[in-house]
């Protein structure tokens, strides 16, 4: 009985795998060994900004992309829509992966920074710098998916979530000026780390995240909006 | 010439009517007219201008331009893969159809679609302006005038790529590596890290606004010449021009080795 449950565990695992193509996993890899040779040739002073950008910049919209791609690009849905698995379920399967995988890669990186001298201390210490990238990739996590099952299309909902990236992207100091916008800026504490503001603004992105999970979960139970 | 309208007309209806994609610039725009109002873009214009009217208009395309060809790079990835993918390309190769003629109308579908879509919100954001600053009307030709000027050489750039780049890699990776293509190859400075803006390879529409209507991004900003504008738009044209036969030659290759 226990090895049934067992196998049923470990194809149900092998399953999420084989739903995401590889490039969901080469892709967070690849732009961080860009960002890694970039911090090579790059002049001193802008080295550790290479970092910030990596961590707090480049990271949510990695995390974004991949996860509006998480849920509708799998060919196999309408029968995994006939099965008895919770919506819960399903969304912990597919953005756990692309959490654990934009995870490694920030880990990786920071690992990376004392190989060629740069100090990361002005972004926190070891726990505080984790949150970040963490909530914003969090936010954006939920995002992508909420807003890929909202228009009903992949390449739809990461249409709304680059732009939405780009458009915090240029305006950033306007957000930042604001002190009730800043709470929702992806890169607030990238840019202002180790304040309080910026622990604020964490928080509220991981509220954004729940709630955008919630929407997620009641999206995905419509199920006849997909088929 | 019969099949290539043929191509263009029905790609341009499909590309058009994607609502997801018409909300999103929609929104995005509301977003910028609302910006706009709070006088959160303004530039610097040049000493002696001889048309402010034209440099705001100028002004007003070039703020929409910041992150308006992020949903059109986006959106515009899909439309050639999706044919391979939902096995169109086989039925069209049925025909007598020449590949070359297939991505020109493709293409030329696409760029009408989008340039269709931006004249619409510009229009429609000039027309709030003119409203609510009491301005000549003369304010919505000139922003109808700046899209060609400004907007539309990029976007050709732009799209050319989105459709020849995921015929040969996954979409979601074109899609990512295009949003951070669109920050770091028009806006970053050259002094922070090696970036193309400052090349004639900018797509921002930058170069023509500064050197055509006088408009300065920042103060700061490098003096452009006329003959350095020409040059940015003929280079955005030719290399699109060169990317479109890239992909020509691209599914020539593919359905050669498939025979």
């Amino acid at each position: 009985m226990k090895n049934g449950a067992n196998s049923r565990k470990n194809q149900k695992f092998r399953y999420t795998f084989q739903a995401f193509q590889k490039d969901q996993f080469w892709l967070p890899a690849a732009i961080m060994a860009l960002f890694m040779i970039v911090a090579i040739f790059i002049d001193d002073t802008n080295r550790f900004n290479t970092f910030r950008a990596f961590l707090g910049f480049t990271l949510p919209l990695i995390s974004g992309g991949l996860s509006a791609y998480a849920f509708l690009e799998d060919t196999a849905l309408e029968l995994q829509f006939t099965t008895s698995r919770s919506a819960w379920k399903m969304i912990f399967e597919r953005l756990s992966v692309i959490a654990l995988v934009v995870a490694l890669t920030a880990l990786v990186f920071q690992a990376y920074a004392p190989l060629i001298g740069v100090d990361l201390s002005p972004l926190g210490g070891l726990l505080a710098r984790q949150l970040i990238w963490a909530a914003p990739c969090l936010a954006m996590l939920a995002f992508g998916a909420s807003v890929s099952l909202l228009a009903r299309s992949s390449p739809g909902g990461f249409a709304f979530v680059g732009g939405f990236w780009t458009l915090q992207l240029f305006m950033r100091g306007w957000f930042a000026d604001s002190p009730v916008l800043r709470n929702i800026l992806l890169f607030y504490s990238a840019m202002d780390p180790s304040t309080r503001a910026a622990a604020v603004n964490q928080l509220s992105l991981v509220w954004i995240f729940v709630l955008l999970l919630l929407a997620t979960h009641n999206l995905l139970k419509k199920t006849e909006r997909y088929i | 010439m019969k099949q290539f309208f043929g191509v263009l007309r029905y790609e341009y209806r499909m590309s058009i009517k994607r609502r997801s994609i018409l909300i999103t610039a929609f929104i995005f725009s509301a977003y910028y007219i609302f910006m706009w109002m709070t006088n959160e873009y303004s530039f610097d214009l040049a000493e002696g201008i001889a048309n402010p009217l034209f440099a705001q208009a100028g002004q007003n395309v070039f703020g929409l331009n910041l992150f308006f060809p992020v949903v059109v790079g986006i959106a515009a990835s899909d439309r050639a893969i999706r044919d391979f993918k939902l096995g169109t390309r086989e039925l069209l190769r049925a025909t007598d159809l020449r590949n070359s003629t297939y991505v020109l109308g493709k293409y030329f579908g696409v760029v009408l679609s989008f340039v269709t879509l931006e004249f619409a919100i510009v229009f429609l954001v000039s027309m709030f302006i003119v409203a609510k600053m009491h301005w000549s009307a003369l304010f919505i030709l000139y922003n109808l005038l700046s899209v060609l000027l400004i907007s539309t050489p990029g976007l050709c750039f732009i799209i050319a790529f989105s459709l020849l780049c995921p015929l040969f890699m996954p979409l979601r990776v074109y899609q990512i590596l295009f949003t951070g293509y669109w920050y770091w190859g028009n806006f970053i400075s050259p002094t922070a890290m090696f970036t193309i803006s400052d090349t004639v390879l900018n797509a921002s529409g930058e170069f023509p606004m500064t050197a055509f209507l006088g408009v300065m991004v920042s103060a700061d900003s490098p003096n452009v010449t006329q003959a350095k504008a020409i040059a940015n738009i003929l280079t955005l044209l030719l290399v699109a021009a060169l990317a479109l036969t890239g992909m020509t030659a691209y599914i020539n290759k593919t359905e050669k080795r498939a025979a």
